[in-house]
């Protein structure tokens, strides 16, 4: 066998030469063994008389830290499922459009009538609002995550993880797009098919990028809370993703494009 | 230098140490467990098989019993082992099974209902036993008596056993390295230490030390062990020049380890009716073995592959010469469903599918008898204060041959044993500690040290591999006077060599080069006592076997070898003692060369 | 088998050696029949560079010590063969880990802090008493239990695990994984309210967001998707009992 070495210096600074990674490392690796030693015999081990109480007492179920932490993770999927379930249903209400200027403006006119729409937008925006509350819990806030994140991106190019990038990117920008649009729709009712028509055909440009990123996001939000939760199976719940996102986003250009050919674009 | 005090110092965090140190918590005593690496991934780990332990909970096993096991065990070992720590053993074994179950082990369970065995044989477990701990059949064993966890005996055990040592506070100070032991010739006091994140050295005195450091397997140039078995203990124990090592020249070998990586294959293969093939593609076993072919028992087929290939029938490889073995006749769902794992071992370490090539294998060095001398309750030969646990002692369970399993049942028996004599001794015995003898012990080591940033003539993975083609040429499983006797005046070269090992990098903190440069001559003196006390054991019993003197000869040697390394002297010490004999008399072991039974060694050992 | 020329490229770092920057190293190794990260690695040492740290124990993918980066990936080195990789290979120290010196990290530490911390080990009142015969189990609980139990503690899941990256008390996948082996084990008495004081945190199953890193890279094929999907259920359902528990008690005292 025959073989030759070289070397290359790396100017980067590796990044495993952290503090100790756990709290009671003294930094000689040995185990921290503290806090739950006791004595007996081996070969019967009886435990303690303390540790036994404390074994045989039912501990109260859970302690305020620990429930809320379930609690808020809870409401996190919850208030996604709930903004995605809003999406299908508004893209449905917005089909409509499909079948004619008319039979949108019909849906807009009998939404104004039982104020629907009023009833339904400040609890929208408090939903939004929590969702995004809730969700940078988790999402990498700080610059030194966010660089963490992108490291592992780079080097292990993961799938899933590119996916939770995506929805912290697309959430990102949702922040602002949501917020001009919500402007822009409740600033100008009742809903009529000429308006949005006209919105659409003078800020295509925003329409669009606008309608990939909510539809790719609500999709994989969608994706996520089934793995996470264990819905479905890891295939079943990719074959699913990737259904819906085809659907949605047939649907919602084909929307799109009834605009903008109303508003005299084609 | 830090110095660290602890009433219990373990080298060695395999199952026997970890065992150790569990008993000597629980009685009170404060207990510090030195391991190369974290304590999970000891080689305790890798064992897949099962641990021997007479339970009779199975339709096969029906009947079993603490003599049944006994009786397997002695004659297993060729009647070299001592009767009564044979007895002992087997009455605590189901014992040990049992407390593992209860720390955690999820054994393998009895279902109740008939079913097939693979030779088409049927079979009904009761409902009576259902939900107690199942077992498997192993080599050479009467009754099927081995428990087993799926494939992970030994991952199982080793993982339960560890937890039980983080409850009961057992400190374990991984990567470190017991480099000496300090004593007085009387007494042992403890150990230094190299800590391998850092390359210092620190010493732990102890009132009681125990080496508990596994095989020696490495010192083979291939063994199935893992790489970090390399005899240190067993070495650190020989260079006191007054602990002796036991049946050092009794070395298991195993047919088929593949080729590269020495990974164990299941004798299975062959049990199922696999072949062995040469170079040629021909199909050998037959013409040396006419009626039992493959089938003949483990040392037998071993011998006749080295034959083979010393006659030039080898196939040549990057890695050395090695064999065959042919299982493609077998047929896809032969080979899935029964041989499952050393299909996933060819596919996933060697990228070859059994199903249409042929596997490469050879003969593997696989387990050591021999060990630290102990007595019945685990105290070392002498030196108080000095104990010893598992594969690295010679408590004397194994005698000339380990029967498959026994050896994961002896590291927590004799585990149990050990500790509990620790906690009778401590309390009884007197400390004084002596500066001066510590001082002496830190200077050899650090005098060793120098010595190998100085000198610098030989490179130590030069002389390593010259140390391993030796041992496996000359002290493998065939033996004959002429070869032993090179081979010891090899390895004497070598250790004289090693005296000038030197260093081509930096030896700076964990450095890895220093760390075999540490080691290499106490394994080259290891060595020695292998080829030196082989060559002396004029007979075959077991495992050893002289090509000059092929019968097993009760007259002379029914006796184990204690070997110890005066200081100075140029060659170690030999002298003997008679094994115990308190119950049966030696006989006929029924599975000897003339009459292997075949199959019976199916599961993975 | 045609013979290749591999070229390792190799990060290297002695943190204990003052001239010694990190850098990339390189070494060029003809490859061989059935060479794989384990043969070649020792080769490098032996016969290039005696220095070069890395840790290798059992060499057959059951004791979790060689984990690397394998062309930024975590694998287990020594079930890594060079064929089934191109010829250049980039080997870095699976982050997250203290790094020890060039390949080795010290994985040994945070498993044994992890183990501590999930108190990994059986809770009973129960004595063990050697004279009576062992307590009886179906043999589906026994393997359901081995299932989980087979982590070799390689640490790939961290390592893959951007999450534990950027959260330094994560317990990670293996973990979690180590608490379902043990909620499952009918023979630890400890409760679900047990439990959920360990893992019902940011630090335990609520910190994962759910990348599945760990799960792809697993060498030993856990069903981690599945374990921490279980765990997140079953803790968050816990969560809800009190309250409900307290709104059906308000609701109950004013029907009364
Ligand atoms: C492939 C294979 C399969 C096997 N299968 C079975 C089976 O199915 N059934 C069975 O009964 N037996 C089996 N065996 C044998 C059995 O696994 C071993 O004999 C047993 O595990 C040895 O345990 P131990 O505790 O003595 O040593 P080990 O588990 O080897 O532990 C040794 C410990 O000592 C430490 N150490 C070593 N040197 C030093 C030093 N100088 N300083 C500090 N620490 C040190 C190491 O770090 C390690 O922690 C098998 C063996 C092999 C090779
Ligand atoms: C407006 C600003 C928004 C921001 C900043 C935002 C951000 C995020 C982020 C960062 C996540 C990942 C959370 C995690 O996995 O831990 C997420 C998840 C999710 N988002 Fe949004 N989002 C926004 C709007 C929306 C909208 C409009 C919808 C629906 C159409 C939506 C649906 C979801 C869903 C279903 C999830 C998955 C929840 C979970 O994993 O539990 N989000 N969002
Ligand atoms: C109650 C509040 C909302 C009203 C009244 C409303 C109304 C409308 C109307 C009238 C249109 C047609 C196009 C236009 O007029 O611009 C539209 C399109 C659209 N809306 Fe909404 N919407 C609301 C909330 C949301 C929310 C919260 C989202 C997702 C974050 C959303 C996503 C979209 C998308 C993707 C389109 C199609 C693309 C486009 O035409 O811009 N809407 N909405
Ligand atoms: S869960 Fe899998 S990846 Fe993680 S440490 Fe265990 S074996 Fe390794
Ligand atoms: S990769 Fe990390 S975030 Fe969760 S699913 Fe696995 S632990
Ligand atoms: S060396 Fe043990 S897993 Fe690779």
């Amino acid at each position: 066998m025959s073989g030759r070495r070289k070397e290359k210096r790396v100017m980067r600074a590796p990044e495993y030469l952290g503090q100790p990674r756990y709290a009671g490392d003294d930094g000689d690796g040995h185990r921290p063994v503290s806090g739950f030693m006791f004595q007996g015999q081996a070969t019967s081990l009886p435990l303690p008389r303390e540790q036994a109480a404390a074994l045989g007492r039912r501990l109260p179920l859970v302690t305020w830290p620990s429930l809320t932490a379930a609690m808020l993770e809870l409401a996190t999927s919850i208030s996604g499922l709930g903004l995605a379930v809003f999406l299908f249903i508004h893209m449905g209400l917005l089909s409509s459009v499909l079948l004619g200027a008319q039979s949108m403006d019909a849906l807009g006119a009998f939404l104004e009538r039982y104020y629907l729409l009023h009833a339904m937008a400040p609890l929208l925006i408090l939903l939004l609002l929590a969702h995004v509350l809730l969700v940078t819990r988790k999402a990498p806030t700080t610059f030194r995550q966010q660089w963490i994140l992108m490291r592992q991106l780079r080097r292990i190019g993961h799938l899933d993880t590119w996916t939770w990038a995506f929805q912290v990117v697309s959430g990102a920008a949702l922040l602002v797009f949501a917020s001009i649009h919500l402007w822009t729709a409740l600033t100008d009712l009742p809903i009529e098919a000429v308006k949005s028509a006209d919105r659409v055909s003078t800020y295509l440009w925003f329409d669009i990028p606008f309608v990939l990123m909510v539809v790719g996001h609500a999709c994989v939000g969608l994706y996520r809370i089934a793995v996470k939760w264990g819905l479905l199976s890891r295939r079943g719940a990719y074959g699913a993703l990737v259904a819906l996102m085809a659907v949605a986003l047939a649907l919602e250009f084909a929307i799109v494009s009834t605009f903008y050919g109303l508003g005299g674009g084609l | 230098m830090t110095r660290i005090m602890t009433d219990v110092l373990v080298i060695g965090a395999g199952l026997a140490g970890e065992r150790v140190a569990i008993e000597a918590a629980a009685h009170g005593y404060q207990v510090i467990v030195l391991s190369l690496v974290p304590p999970r991934r000891s080689h305790s780990t890798a064992a897949q098989g099962g641990m021997q332990a007479a339970l009779g909970n199975m339709a096969m096993s029906q009947g079993d019993s603490a003599d049944v096991h006994f009786e397997d065990t002695v004659k297993g070992a060729d009647w070299g082992c001592d009767q009564d720590v044979a007895r002992l053993f087997v009455n605590l074994a189901p014992i040990a099974v049992r407390q593992m179950a209860y720390w955690g082990v999820p054994w393998n369970r009895v279902v109740a209902g008939p079913r097939q065995l693979p030779d088409g044989q049927m079979v009904e477990e009761s409902l009576e036993k259902e939900g107690l701990i199942a077992a498997r059949n192993f080599g050479g064993t009467k009754k099927w008596r081995a428990c087993f966890c799926s494939d992970g005996t030994g991952h199982s055990l080793v993982y339960t056993m560890d937890n039980v040592a983080l409850q009961l506070g057992v400190h374990v100070h991984d990567r470190a390295e017991a480099l000496a032991l300090i004593h007085d010739g009387q007494r042992c006091y403890g150990a230094i230490v190299r800590d391998l994140r850092s390359g210092e050295l620190r010493t732990y005195v102890a009132r009681a030390t125990v080496i508990a450091t596994g095989g020696h397997g490495r010192i083979y140039g291939h063994s199935t062990n893992a790489v970090i078995n390399e005899g240190t203990g067993m070495a650190v124990a020989l260079d006191t020049g007054v602990v002796p090592l036991g049946n050092m020249e009794a070395v298991q070998f195993h047919p088929t380890g593949v080729v590269p990586g020495d990974i164990l294959v299941t004798e299975g293969c062959r049990g199922d009716g696999g072949y062995l093939l040469d170079k040629d593609e021909h199909r050998f076993m037959p013409d040396y073995e006419p009626e039992k072919k493959e089938l003949a028992s483990r040392d037998v087929v071993s011998r006749r592959m080295v034959y083979h290939m010393r006659q030039g029938y080898g196939v040549e490889s990057p890695y050395g010469p090695h064999l065959w073995l042919d299982i493609r006749h077998l047929g896809r769902e032969h080979i899935e469903k029964n041989l499952r794992d050393v299909a996933e071992i060819c596919r996933d370490f060697l990228g070859i599918d059994p199903l249409h090539q042929l596997i490469p294998v050879r003969p593997t060095q696989h387990y050591s008898m021999g060990g630290v001398r102990t007595d019945i309750d685990g105290a070392g030969y002498g030196l108080a204060g000095l104990y010893a646990a598992g594969e690295a002692a010679c408590w004397d369970l194994h005698g000339f041959n380990r029967l498959g399993g026994n050896s994961l049942a002896e590291t927590i028996v004799m585990g149990m044993v050990v500790g509990r004599t620790i906690a009778r001794d401590i309390a009884s015995s007197e400390f004084a500690l002596s500066e001066g003898v510590i001082r002496s012990a830190t200077m050899q080591v650090e005098e060793r040290l120098r010595g190998l940033a100085s000198y610098g003539l030989e490179y130590v993975y030069d002389l390593r591999q010259r140390m391993s083609d030796i041992l496996m040429e000359k002290v493998g499983v065939f033996r004959n006077g002429r070869q032993l006797t090179e081979a010891v005046e090899e390895l004497l070269e070598l250790d004289e060599r090693a005296k000038h090992l030197g260093l081509l990098s930096s030896g700076r903190g964990p450095n890895p080069e220093v760390s075999a440069a540490l080691r290499l001559p106490g394994m080259i003196r290891l060595a020695i006592t292998i080829a030196y006390g082989a060559l002396q054991r004029t007979e075959s019993r077991g495992s050893h076997y002289r090509e000059d003197y092929p019968a097993r000869d009760d007259a002379n040697w029914l006796k184990r070898t204690l070997a110890t390394w005066p200081p100075d002297a140029d060659l170690p010490h030999l002298s003997y003692e008679s094994v115990r004999i308190t119950e049966l008399p030696p006989g006929e072991r029924g599975y000897g060369e003339a009459v292997a039974v075949a199959g019976k060694e199916g599961a993975r050992v | 088998m045609s013979r290749r020329t591999l070229t390792f490229s190799i990060f290297r770092y002695n943190p204990y050696d003052p001239e010694f920057e990190p850098r990339m190293q390189e070494y060029v190794l003809e490859e061989t029949p059935r060479m794989t990260l384990f043969t070649a690695l020792t080769d490098i040492r032996e016969k290039l560079d005696p220095s070069l740290q890395f840790d290798f124990v059992c060499r057959s993918a059951v004791c979790g010590s060689c984990a690397l980066l394998v062309n930024g990936r975590p694998r287990l080195a020594c079930r890594t063969r060079t064929d089934e990789i191109p010829r250049r290979i980039t080997l870095h120290p699976l982050p997250f880990f203290r790094l020890i010196g060039d390949l080795s990290v010290d994985t040994g530490s945070w498993f044994a802090q992890m183990a501590g911390r999930v108190q990994s080990w059986v809770h009973t009142t129960r004595p063990f008493d050697p004279a009576s015969e062992e307590g009886r189990m179906s043999n589906e609980q026994a393997l359901a239990i081995y299932e989980l139990d087979r982590c070799i503690e390689c640490g790939c899941c961290l390592a893959a695990c951007a999450t534990a990256h950027m959260r330094d008390d994560f317990l990670g996948a293996a973990g979690l994984l180590r608490i379902a082996r043990f909620l499952i084990d009918p023979r630890d008495q400890r409760t679900d309210g047990d439990f959920f004081e360990v893992v019902g945190t940011d630090e335990g199953v609520f910190g994962c967001v759910g990348l599945l890193a760990c799960h792809d890279y697993c060498p030993k094929n856990l069903p981690l998707m599945t374990q921490l999907a279980y765990l997140r259920r079953k803790l968050a359902l816990a969560s809800l009992r009190p309250p409900l528990r307290w709104i059906l008690r308000q609701i109950a005292r004013r029907v009364a």
